[in-house]
């Protein structure tokens, strides 16, 4: 199925319809996200998957370069506790093996690099950039997920992500961190499970499971930068994902489906607070500790 | 709303903000890809967030970055403020309150080139989207995800039949077409979207209709 059959759509607007799509042809949802992509662009699937391809090679440099930061961000908020983790799940008796406390160095790498000025991707933004690329390093280093199978889960990512789009904002001015970081882990937790040969159906449960349990997180960076809690919260979504995909592949049913997931979660960020979203007017930013650091404005000049 | 797989997986950037850094580079390649020259001076004014934390998230930067040509992922984009000088940019940043119906990363950009200039309205909508909603004083909006065209002329009987049959000439698919004027037979900027680039011999004929003051093309933004 390399070539898209111009009598047949690939669109859809839901979970609903998207699992519905992939059951009635027999295909993944990387596939049926991959379809759509040709359809809209009329490139080809080897275009696409190169250009997903060289992504996830940028998400693995980003990881790469930021387990081997030592210097701090220039705010002073972040950087070194990627390598702080990464060593720990190197050494003799990491806490739940070492995969735990890899998995969260590298979502917390792909943050402190970000703070740095480094070259990341957008998954779908870049204050949840690490989530995405921790989950499939994780993958390649323990299941020996291919650059090919990476890019076909990029797919599977996007194809969730597309879902969420469609009704709901990214950013977390909008909808807050759980339009963020509740996106990125449903569109990993959704890429985990086709990655371990999970159904569409499954993949979608995933997706539910892992943005359900994000509803309502709030943005209160510390001094607007992009650094705490982004940092922390990127490692710890990374496991969340890998627990939500673990949830689905066992057989276990969200009771709300996706799209009302995602619905829910558009309503909770309408109704957040307006200091509670990427404005540092509240929240961990009001802190004594994050007092410390105010937001710098650009002085006219 | 995102309609591309790639609007949701990207873009590749540096950091550390899509919306304050990612889409305020963009935002800066879309003024000077409109203006159709090296930009010599800019004033840049900021509104909402973009002011309010443009420093930490290097919104001045990337804006400049932009300015000088950069892609959202070029390693250079954290030095532009040092590389504009090189580059005989001159840039001033000023900060203004566009009212509550305006988007929190809002900027307007003032350029000048060597022979002409231009005046832009745009927002970064977050995820490295763009919007550019207005164009010297015209309403117009779109993005930079395709090929665009945009002619400023005057406000004439019979101008979108001839462009629309040029364009249909060439088989190039229109994808949107909007045109705003300032008043009743005064002047029009007339924005075209295009599935793929317009070949060289249709803008050449474009050039020859007389109404149009002005034509600038651009291939979709990085």
């Amino acid at each position: 199925m390399n070539d898209t059959d111009a009598g047949l759509s690939w669109d859809y607007d839901s979970s609903k319809a998207l699992v519905a799509l992939c059951e009635s042809r027999g295909c993944t949802i990387a596939e049926a996200a991959l379809q759509r992509e040709m359809a809209e662009t009329g490139k080809s699937s080897e275009e696409l998957l190169g250009r997903m391809e060289n992504y996830f090679r940028v998400m693995r440099d980003a990881v790469r370069q930021g387990v081997a930061l030592t210097e701090r961000s220039t705010s002073g908020l972040s950087g070194g506790d990627a390598a702080r983790l990464h060593a720990y799940a190197s050494g003799p008796s990491p806490l739940l093996g070492p995969h735990l406390a890899r998995a969260a160095s590298y979502g917390f790498a792909v943050l402190e690099l970000n703070a740095q000025f480094g070259r990341i991707v957008a998954t779908p933004t870049a204050g949840s950039a690490g989530i995405v690329p921790a989950c499939l390093l994780t993958l390649e280093e323990t299941r020996g997920l291919t650059e090919a199978q990476a890019a076909r889960a990029l797919f599977t990512a996007a194809g969730i992500g597309l879902v969420i789009g469609r009704r709901a904002p990214f950013s977390g001015a909008q909808g807050g961190c759980q339009a963020e970081v509740g996106s990125a882990s449903a569109m990993a937790a959704a890429a985990i499970v086709e990655c371990e040969g999970g159904t569409p159906r499954q993949a979608t449960e995933a997706a539910a499971f892992a943005l359900m349990n994000t509803l309502g997180m709030v943005c209160d960076p510390i001094g607007g930068y992009v650094e705490v809690p982004c940092v922390s919260r990127n490692g710890m979504f990374a496991v969340h994902s890998f627990l939500a995909a673990t949830m689905a592949l066992a057989g276990t049913r969200c009771v709300v489906p996706f799209d009302d997931v995602v619905i829910a979660m558009r309503d909770i960020g309408r109704r957040m607070p307006r200091a509670l979203k990427e404005t540092s007017e509240a929240g961990l930013a009001t802190t004594p500790a994050g007092l410390r650091y105010p937001p710098q404005p650009i002085a006219p000049r | 709303m995102p309609l591309s797989a790639f609007d949701v997986i990207g873009p590749v950037m540096i950091g550390p903000s899509s919306s304050h850094t990612a889409g305020a580079a963009r935002l800066g390649l879309a003024a000077r890809s409109l203006l159709g020259e090296a930009p010599l001076r800019a004033t840049l004014t900021l509104h909402g967030s973009f002011a309010a934390t443009g420093l930490g998230h290097a919104t001045d930067r990337a804006l400049v970055a932009g300015l000088l040509g950069f892609a959202p992922d070029d390693a250079s984009l954290p030095r532009s403020l040092e590389l504009a000088a090189k580059a005989g940019l001159a840039f001033t940043f000023a900060v203004e309150d566009f009212g509550e119906s305006a988007h929190p990363n809002s900027v307007r950009i003032q350029l000048e080139g060597a022979t002409t200039s231009l005046t832009l309205t745009g927002a970064s909508l977050g995820g490295g989207i763009i919007d550019i909603s207005e164009l010297d004083g015209y309403a117009t909006s779109f993005n930079g995800h395709l090929d665009t065209l945009v002619c400023w002329h005057e406000d004439k009987s019979g101008f979108l039949a001839r462009l629309t049959a040029i364009v249909a000439c060439v088989e190039a698919n229109i994808a949107t077409l909007r045109t705003s004027r300032l008043g009743r037979a005064s002047h029009a900027l007339t924005l075209v979207e295009t599935d793929g680039p317009l070949p060289a011999d249709a803008l050449s004929l474009l050039s020859r209709i007389p109404a149009i003051t002005r034509l600038r093309v651009f291939a979709p933004l990085p």
